[in-house]
């Protein structure tokens, strides 16, 4: 796979790999903007130490926000930083930060194929702008989707413990528009479309989560 | 100590628990640190977890449910203790807030596996309140002992055990070191610290009618704020809206309110006074506590000092 491909399924997301058909319908390179470093590893804890010691040694001093989600399924592990906005081919440049990625990298033995990997990811607080609203869909605590929030009316639905969960995408946000539990609460939560908000089926152990500026702006949401 | 490092990161984790989703953001130097601790914090929300829920079988909760009418059953000190202070609030809101809920919550079903669809026949509603009292639960502090004096009562932890169980998980984090945390469960959120030093942490409060809407925000530190709301566990019949609030002076759920979000010290007592003020409305006492009331109307109504205290800015 080449690399450019990886970004577009390996990291954002990674759900694409297993549901190849429903990725095509997003446009998840848009996804990328701002600073961000992610790796899909069998071993989170190897990869986090390594990625602090990493920003420790190229002089970050801004707070980053540090994300771990279970992936379920064969993924392509590999390590992606987007610095500014610009993707780093480390394995090909020859400066300070590339270096120490592909130490890296080979400290972590990626690339390589990896089941039921881990999905860690830094990113700067202020990458990401409301025009880059974005839905993460959880199944049984595995994040299985990202996607962009755009003008499509989508439907697609998510497998949990019980069934399927139906979700429909639209510019207004996402809803639950059919559940596989007895009381379907999750279905009477309406449409989320403010970062940090989220839709839960507890029963079903399915959640969908707005992410984007806002979630900058709000910490949580009461309701 | 991580926190003194110049780096912080935010490590964000989130888990089942407690019936609803728990999601924790901390900020930390030492990232494994942090890890570690959540880690911690989560199964102490399990472990009060299975003293307290009544759907547990095993819980010390069940344990007294299905002792009711028969024998005390000796439980915990810190079971007593939650059960202890549940009595405290039942005595200040006169019955309002009654831990001994339990049968007409079962009644109304908004706890269960099935969606309920019916409104239940009012010679039964009138046959569950009539278990509800909780001056019929005898707390005995010598032998810590709790006992349901009629069969069928059973005791419902609905309005404060997620509260407590929050407030254990942040003492936790405490000490293990950390001092800038916000824990949010399904909801109810408690905030150590600031968010940075410069900055609260600010709370979106969900708008009650608006889907996809704020009706306002707040900033607090080393705080919780809890809402109560009609919104998302309800079902309507004949163009009347049914929700799980349940005013055990009626049996029916409480009417007059769309949604109360308080602000509180701990997480324990803003789930608890927001489910009390859903039912009375307001509170005109010098210890009122600082909430905001959605009425029907979708009026706001503040206490006093909240608007300006916790800087509400309305959407």
């Amino acid at each position: 796979m080449k690399r450019r491909d990886f970004i577009k399924t390996g990291a954002l997301l990674a759900g694409a790999l297993s549901l190849p058909s429903i990725a095509k319908s997003f446009t998840p390179a848009e996804l990328v903007t701002g600073s961000s470093l992610a790796i899909i590893t069998n071993d989170a804890d190897a990869a986090a130490a390594l990625a602090q010691s990493f920003f420790a040694k190229t002089g970050a001093s801004e707070r980053l926000k540090y994300e771990e989600f279970d992936l379920t399924g064969e993924f392509l592990g590999d390590i992606v930083f987007v610095d500014k906005g610009k993707l780093v081919n480390f394995r090909s440049e020859h400066d300070q930060k590339s270096g120490l990625l592909a130490e890296i990298s080979s400290k972590l033995g990626l690339p390589a194929k990896l089941t039921n990997p881990k999905f860690v990811r830094f990113l700067s607080v202020a990458d990401t702008s409301d025009e880059n609203k974005s839905i993460r869909i959880f199944s049984n605590n595995s994040l299985v989707k990202e996607i962009k929030l755009n003008n499509e009316l989508v439907t697609f639905s998510v497998e949990g413990a019980q069934g399927a969960s139906e979700f429909q995408l639209s510019k207004a946000g996402i809803k639950v528009v059919g559940a596989p539990c007895g009381h379907k609460t999750c279905m009477k939560l309406g449409t989320a479309s403010i970062a940090g908000e989220s839709l839960v089926c507890i029963p079903n152990r399915v959640r969908a989560v707005v992410y984007g500026a806002q979630s900058s702006l709000f910490d949580a949401i009461s309701h | 100590m991580a926190q003194d490092t110049t780096l912080l990161y935010e490590v964000n984790a989130s888990k089942n628990l407690i019936g609803t989703v728990v999601d924790v953001k901390v900020f930390a130097g030492d990232i494994q640190k942090a890890k570690k601790s959540l880690y911690l914090a989560f199964r102490e929300i399990e472990r009060i977890d299975s003293l307290l829920a009544w759907q547990i079988p095993s819980s010390e909760i069940s344990r007294i449910n299905d002792a009711a009418g028969k024998a005390p059953v000796k439980i915990s000190f810190e079971t007593f203790s939650i059960l202890k202070r549940s009595v405290q609030y039942s005595v200040l809101s006169s019955g309002i807030f009654d831990v001994t809920i339990g049968p007409l919550t079962q009644l109304w079903g908004f706890n269960g596996d099935e969606e309920p669809s019916d409104v239940p026949q009012v010679n039964k509603i009138d046959s569950c309140k009539q278990l509800v009292n909780f001056r019929n639960l005898t707390l005995n502090e010598k032998d810590t002992t709790a006992f349901l004096q009629r069969k069928g009562m059973s005791i419902d932890l609905g309005g404060i055990g997620k509260g407590y169980a929050i407030d254990r998980a942040s003492d936790i984090l405490k000490k293990y070191g950390f001092t800038s945390f916000l824990f949010n469960a399904g909801g109810d959120i408690l905030v150590s610290g600031m968010k940075n030093e410069n900055q609260k942490w600010v709370i979106g409060i969900k708008h009650p009618r608006n889907e996809g809407k704020l009706i306002g925000s707040v900033e607090i530190a080393d705080l919780a704020i809890a809402t109560s709301g009609d919104y998302e566990r309800y079902f309507e019949k004949n163009s009347v809206r049914y929700h799980h609030i349940i005013d055990p002076r009626t049996g029916f759920p409480a009417i007059g309110s769309t949604s109360v979000s308080v602000v509180a010290e701990s997480s324990e007592k803003s789930d608890a006074l927001a489910t009390i003020l859903f039912i009375t409305h307001g509170d005109s006492s010098p210890s009122a506590p600082d909430y905001l009331i959605i009425d029907a109307n979708l009026t706001l109504h503040f206490s006093p000092k909240f608007k300006s205290k916790y800087l509400f800015v309305q959407e």
